[in-house]
C-alpha cells in the first residue's frame, strides 16, 4: 500500500503535481477578532463574559509593552481584526513571502488571564472547536495548516477531555500548554495529561503567553517588565525539563515529546552539562531516572529556533549548535506574525549547512509525521515558472 | 522639474502633517513623510532584516529621566518603528535610536510648484 502510495507520489512530483517539502514552520499564530470566537464559546461563559464585555476578555496586557503591541504590523488586516486573523493575508505573508510548506499553528487566542481551571478549560475547547472549523478546515484548502490541541494542565479531566476529543483529527498534530505554571508539568498531578499525549502520539508544546506578574514566577519572585520575562523563558523551560527529566516522566512515558517553543536554545548545552555532572554524584536521589539526563532530553525533547540570537558571535553559536546536537534537536519556527519574528531565509543562513535540512523540515517531518512531498497548489505560482 | 532625478509625489495637499505616502521607486519604495510641514523621503527597507519600514507605525522619542523609573515622552511624530521588530529610527536623518551604527537610506524632498518631489531616487 504504501509502497503503491509512493509509486504514485513519484510520478506526481515527475509530472510538477507534488512538490517536496521544504521549510516547516512550527510555531505560527492565528487569530480572530471576539466576534468571529463568539459562537465557538460554550455556555455560560459565552452569555456572562463574551456577549457583555467583548473588550475586556482580549485585554492581552503585557502587550502594552511590546513594540507595535507584538504585531508585525504589515501583518495588521486592512479591513481591520487582530493579526493572523485574515487567512487570504496569511497565505501571502507566511507561505507565499517566506516560502513556509507547512505551518504549526500555536493559537494563543483568547487568552488565558484568569487562573479559573474551569474558565481556562472552556477557553480551550472554545480554541479547539474555532481552528477545527476555520483554520484547519475552512481556511485549510491547500492543506498545508496543522493545529494544536490547546489545554488547561490545571484541570486534568478537563484536559484530557479535549485531548481525547481532538486526537483523531487528521490536522491536529499536537496538545499546546502554557509554561508560566506554578508547578512544574514533570510531577505526578500532570501525568494523566502526559499519559494521555503520548498515548496518541502527540507532542505537548510549550509556548509561552502570560504577562509580567500572575504566574510568571521565576526562582526570584515575579518579574516587573515584559523585557525581563521575555528575557528569562529559558528559566522556564529549565524548570520543567528538570521535573520532566528527575519526576520520572520521561522513563514512564517512552512516547512523550515536549516541544519548547519560542524559549531559544543556546542555554540547553551548559544546562546538560550540569544534569550529567550531577547525576553521576547525586542519581541515586532518583532511581528512576535509569539513564543520563541529557539522553532523555535529546530523545523527548526538540526546542525551536526563534528569536535566534543576534548578538551571538555567528561561529559561536554555530559550535553552541553542535553541543546540543542541533542537527536532531531544532526546529524551525518563524513565530509570525509577531514583532520579533524570524524568516526563514535569514535563519536558514545563519545554521551550518549540514544541519540546514534537518532544522529546516527534517525534524518537523519525522515529529509531526508529516508527508514529505505536498501537492502543488496556486499559491506556488504556475508549473511553468515555478 | 528640470533635475532628471527627481520625481513629482503628489500635491502638496494630498500629504498632510503626520501622514506618510510609499512611492513605488526602485526595488522597495520610498516613504514620504511630511512631519510637521517638513518633508522626509526613507528607502523602505528597514537596514536590521529588511522589513517595510514605512509601513510602520509613527512615534515620539522615550528616553530616562533622572531617576530610576522615571520616563519622558517628547518630539511625537518624528520617528518610525519597523513594523517587524520594532526599530526605530529618526525620520528626519535616517538614524536609528537604539543602534547609532545603523541609518536607513534617506532622500532629500522638496515642494516644488504645488507638488512634493523627491530628489536622487
Amino acid at each position: 500500500m504504501t509502497y503503491v502510495a509512493e509509486q504514485s507520489q513519484k510520478k506526481d512530483m515527475a509530472a510538477g503535481r507534488q512538490l517536496e517539502v521544504k521549510i516547516v514552520d512550527c510555531d505560527v499564530h492565528p487569530s480572530s477578532t471576539i466576534e468571529g470566537l463568539v459562537d465557538y464559546v460554550p455556555e455560560p461563559w459565552r452569555s456572562r463574559y463574551f456577549r457583555r464585555y467583548p473588550a475586556e476578555v482580549e485585554s492581552g496586557g503585557a502587550r502594552i509593552y511590546m513594540p507595535s503591541t507584538a504585531t508585525r504590523v504589515d501583518a495588521l488586516p486592512a479591513h481591520g481584526g487582530p493579526e493572523g486573523s485574515d487567512p487570504a493575508l496569511m497565505d501571502k505573508q507566511l507561505i507565499q513571502e517566506l516560502g513556509v510548506d507547512y505551518a504549526i499553528l500555536i493559537p494563543l487566542f483568547p487568552r488565558l488571564k484568569i487562573s479559573d481551571p474551569a474558565f481556562e478549560t472552556a477557553m480551550c475547547a472554545t480554541c479547539n472547536n474555532w481552528q477545527a472549523d476555520t483554520w484547519l478546515s475552512k481556511f485549510n484548502w491547500h492543506g498545508r495548516y496543522r493545529g494544536s490541541i490547546r489545554v488547561c494542565p490545571f484541570d486534568p479531566e478537563g484536559a484530557i477531555r479535549e485531548i481525547e476529543k481532538w486526537a483523531g483529527h487528521p490536522f491536529m498534530v499536537q496538545v499546546s500548554m502554557f509554561p508560566e505554571s506554578p508547578a512544574p508539568y514533570g510531577q505526578p498531578q500532570f501525568h494523566p495529561i502526559l499519559e494521555t499525549a503520548a498515548r496518541h502520539g502527540l507532542p505537548i508544546a510549550l509556548h509561552i503567553i502570560k504577562q509580567p506578574g500572575m504566574r510568571a514566577l521565576t526562582p526570584v519572585g515575579f518579574p516587573s517588565y515584559w523585557i525581563e520575562t521575555f528575557a528569562q523563558h529559558p528559566l522556564l523551560y529549565m524548570g520543567h525539563l528538570n521535573s520532566f527529566v528527575f519526576d520520572g516522566a520521561f522513563q514512564k512515558f517512552p512516547e512523550l515529546r515536549v516541544v519548547c517553543v519560542e524559549g531559544g536554545f543556546s542555554w540547553l548545552p551548559p544546562f546538560l552539562w550540569r544534569l550529567d555532572q550531577y547525576w553521576n554524584a547525586l542519581g541515586p536521589e532518583v532511581p528512576d531516572v535509569k539513564r543520563r539526563p541529557s539522553e532523555y532530553i535529546r530523545e523527548h525533547v526538540r526546542l525551536t529556533t526563534q528569536p535566534l540570537e543576534e548578538g551571538f558571535h555567528l561561529k559561536s553559536m554555530q559550535r553552541m549548535m553542535t553541543w546540543m546536537d542541533a542537527e536532531r534537536l531544532l526546529l524551525l519556527a518563524t513565530d509570525y506574525p509577531h514583532y520579533d519574528m524570524d524568516v526563514p531565509e535569514w535563519t536558514a543562513a545563519r545554521l551550518p549547512q549540514a544541519m540546514r535540512n534537518s532544522i529546516l523540515r527534517d525534524n518537523a517531518i519525522e515529529l509531526y509525521r508529516l508527508p514529505r512531498t505536498r501537492a502543488r497548489d496556486s499559491l506556488d505560482g504556475s508549473p511553468l515558472n515555478g | 522639474m528640470a533635475d532628471a532625478s527627481s520625481r513629482a509625489v503628489c500635491r502638496v495637499e494630498e500629504l498632510p502633517p503626520g501622514t506618510v505616502k510609499i512611492v513605488p521607486l526602485g526595488k522597495f519604495g520610498i516613504g514620504v513623510f511630511n512631519v510637521d510641514g517638513q518633508y522626509y523621503g526613507l528607502l523602505n527597507y528597514c537596514p536590521h532584516r529588511g522589513g517595510p519600514l514605512c509601513l510602520g507605525r509613527v512615534t515620539g522619542l522615550v528616553e530616562a529621566g533622572t531617576a530610576p523609573y522615571e520616563i519622558t515622552w517628547s518630539r511625537a511624530g518624528q520617528f518610525v518603528r519597523c513594523p517587524w521588530h520594532g526599530i526605530e529610527f529618526e525620520i528626519a536623518t535616517g538614524r536609528s535610536i537604539a543602534l547609532p551604527a545603523m541609518a536607513v537610506r534617506s532622500y532629500p524632498v522638496k515642494v516644488k510648484d504645488g507638488f512634493v518631489v523627491i530628489e536622487g531616487a
